[in-house]
């Protein structure tokens, strides 16, 4: 039987049973895209994208419901529908302190990282120690409605939290992806967090690659908050990501390490930024400021200056939105690069810009209709047009 | 066995099902919020004063009775009935602490909201319901709509938001606004919102890429994702001129340095074709 059939039965089931004992509490949205653009033979093309996202749950039990995240998209080929599952499953909370979980799930716990389908469990003891703990399959890479045979690519993974005193928590997390019976991927990560006195946030994470019996990745960062000042820096070291049964598992590379700073300050209502960060290769560097300029009311606009391994690049972007009237918004878009490769000497620009409106009704639908327009080395003029509907409902 | 195991899960749901029929905890306070506010006009810190100077969603910020006895004979025993319907039990409100533990009502109210604004309607009820709190819907429409955002969303926020969507305590607060949903309208998605990779993006990402401003592989997890266009579109990196890989034994040439700093740019495209490309100099 396929597992959509399956799928769908049990959607009805929890509807069937939600009449029987209880009214069940339903909310979610429905969008619906239409985007229009000129494609690479010059021909015009329709393309139309149907997302659907709903919770599901008994009303006197929220705890127990079922999520999902679903889209069918329709890119210029009548013969080709694409559907995708993002999002599928039942959650199961017993009480405060436990939870299940089964279903397709978009999984971001320590090391344990990616769409999963499988079947997780959680705890929370003491009220200070959680744990969970997930086994199952990746998910297809397209999303379908599928699920990967266990033999090509299954996946066990661990989660452990503790809440230590003044707000900080150690956590401990531990992945592994298996083919074939043999491990392709087996890391183990540590993460302290926290703060250290009022303002100052600190997070160390340590990633331990088992199979390459090396460090997968370090981070380490401090972020000072006071009234109108944020401060921050960062270490990161990282290993690129080659898994165990890769041809190229057989090369030695080098990691890259990398500082970022960072610094706001609120002036009134406008709050200004900078960033640099400097990444380090064993044979070559790559800097990078970006300085910005933001209001939670009218949006931001930044500067980007790149030099090195990277490539030049010399640029500024406009995200600017305004309520004009009430439910009504205008937001613009501008940004321009003029960029150079590195290795190659040709330089580039790519201008880009995006107007449009949207309309807020009642706090349940909203339209929205914008015109986007880029220019580049490959395309002088690329015109494309979306119009978005989304109802959200709650019944 | 995958059936077998939805079947099970089914069973178990359905079990739980028939048990859910239990009704939410009844208050037996006689209270209404409209005969205070509307008809007699009071201020709701008039009852609430601590909502003022709270900072945290697990304070008690519900009257007390003395606070009722501002105005009303609490002490007289004939009195009872006025307030309380279970007069051999009489109790306060049931509430829920842990409703939003980091909320600060003094910071919502600095930004000169009034309490009507995530509150609503309450004024208008004549009986006291255990669960009149505001959903997360009614706090989206300043966070969201007006783009109200916590302190921590600094310009970076974008690179630094998955350790706190790692951390499982940190991704609480995160679902205080946002769904799963909303991760994966950049991270799965389909790019029409151009939120993380904005128009022009496909022509400007190697910059990113090499420079490490963003890590790809946080989501395109699958280097099938680069295959799509590079091969399906013949997107050749600008670098494979000449002399990108020589054929002299112990040199190769610049491709060798370039695959020493980056081997994931590599295996974007070559990881599927390997054989074809990698191995006739390159043998295990």
């Amino acid at each position: 039987m396929k597992p959509i059939v399956i799928l769908s039965a049990f959607i009805l089931s929890i509807l069937l049973f939600g009449n029987i004992t209880a009214q069940v509490n339903i909310n979610g949205w429905l969008q619906s895209n239409l985007y229009v653009l000129e494609n690479d033979q010059e021909n015009q093309q329709w393309d139309f994208y149907q997302g659907l996202q709903f919770r599901i749950a008994p009303e006197n039990h929220s705890n127990l419901y079922l999520n999902t995240f679903m889209r069918l998209a329709y890119r210029g080929d009548p013969a080709e529908w694409q559907e995708k599952a993002y999002n599928l499953y039942a959650n199961w909370g017993i009480g405060k302190n436990y939870r299940v979980r089964i279903g397709r799930m978009f999984y971001y716990k320590g090391v344990i990282n990616g769409t999963i389908d499988a079947g997780e469990i959680a705890a929370t003891f003491w009220g200070k120690l959680q744990l969970h703990a997930v086994i199952g399959t990746e998910s297809p890479f397209d999303r379908k409605f599928k699920i990967k045979n266990w033999d090509n690519g299954n996946v066990l993974g661990g989660y452990l939290s503790y809440r230590l005193p003044w707000n900080n928590s150690i956590n401990v997390s531990y992945f592994q992806k298996e083919r074939f019976s043999e491990l392709y991927w087996q890391v183990i990560g540590s993460s302290l967090q926290g703060y250290l006195g009022k303002y100052l946030n600190y997070y160390l994470r340590y990633d331990h690659n088992v199979l390459s019996e090396q460090y997968q990745a370090m981070r380490y960062r401090l972020i000072f908050n006071k009234e109108k000042w944020s401060l921050g820096a960062e270490y990161n070291a990282q290993q690129p990501r080659i898994y165990e049964d890769s041809y190229f598992a057989i090369f030695e590379v080098d990691a890259y390490r990398q500082i970022r700073a960072i610094g706001t300050y609120w002036v009134g209502k406008v709050e200004l930024g900078l960033q640099y960060l400097y990444t380090m290769y064993d044979e070559d560097n790559d800097n990078r400021i970006i300085a910005s300029l933001g209001t939670r009311r009218y949006g931001s606009f930044g500067i980007v200056y790149q030099t090195g391994y990277g490539g030049e690049n010399v640029g500024y972007y406009a995200d600017l939105r305004y309520e004009f009237i009430s439910n009504w918004t205008a937001h613009f878009y501008n940004s321009y690069y003029k960029f150079e490769r590195a290795l190659t000497s040709i330089s580039q620009d790519a201008v880009a810009f995006r107007a449009g409106l949207g309309y807020r009704w009642t706090n349940r639908f909203i339209l929205e209709g914008e015109v986007q327009q880029s220019s580049n080395s490959y395309y002088s003029n690329d015109f494309r047009g979306l119009m978005r509907l989304t109802y959200l409902f709650q019944l | 066995m995958m059936r077998k195991i939805i079947f099970l899960f089914l069973v178990v749901m359905l079990i739980f099902s028939w048990s859910a029929i239990a009704g939410k905890e009844k208050s037996e306070l006689i209270f209404s919020h409209k005969l205070h506010v509307i008809d007699n006009e009071l201020d709701c810190s008039t009852c609430h004063a601590e909502a003022e100077n709270s900072m945290k969603g697990a304070d008690n910020l519900m009257p007390s009775m003395e606070s009722c006895g501002n105005c009303h004979d609490v002490e007289s025993v004939e009195e009872c009935g006025l307030c309380h319907s279970d007069m051999d039990n009489p109790r306060n409100v049931p509430r829920v602490a842990d409703y939003f533990p980091k909320f600060s009502h003094q910071q919502h109210l600095e930004a000169e909201l009034a309490c009507s604004a995530c509150h609503t309607g309450i004024e208008k009820k004549e009986i006291v319901e255990p669960y009149l709190l505001p959903k997360v819907d009614d706090c989206q429409v300043c966070h969201t709509q007006k783009n109200v955002k916590p302190k921590s969303h600094l310009p970076n926020y974008q690179h630094t938001h998955g350790d706190d969507v790692r951390s499982a305590r940190l991704e609480q607060s995160c679902n205080l606004c946002h769904t799963t949903r909303y991760c994966q309208m950049c991270h799965e998605g389909d790019n029409l919102d151009r939120m993380t990779h904005p128009l022009n993006y496909a022509f400007t990402h190697s910059l990113d890429a090499r420079g490490r401003e963003r890590d790809c592989n946080v989501c395109h997890t699958e280097r099938s994702f680069c295959i799509e266009c590079h091969v399906q579109n013949l997107v050749m990196p600008h670098n494979h001129t000449a002399g990108w890989a020589n054929t002299i034994p112990g040199d190769g040439g610049r491709h060798a340095m370039e695959a020493r700093i980056d081997l994931e740019n590599c295996m974007n495209c070559h990881e599927q074709n390997y054989e074809l490309t990698c191995v006739k100099c390159h043998s295990k």
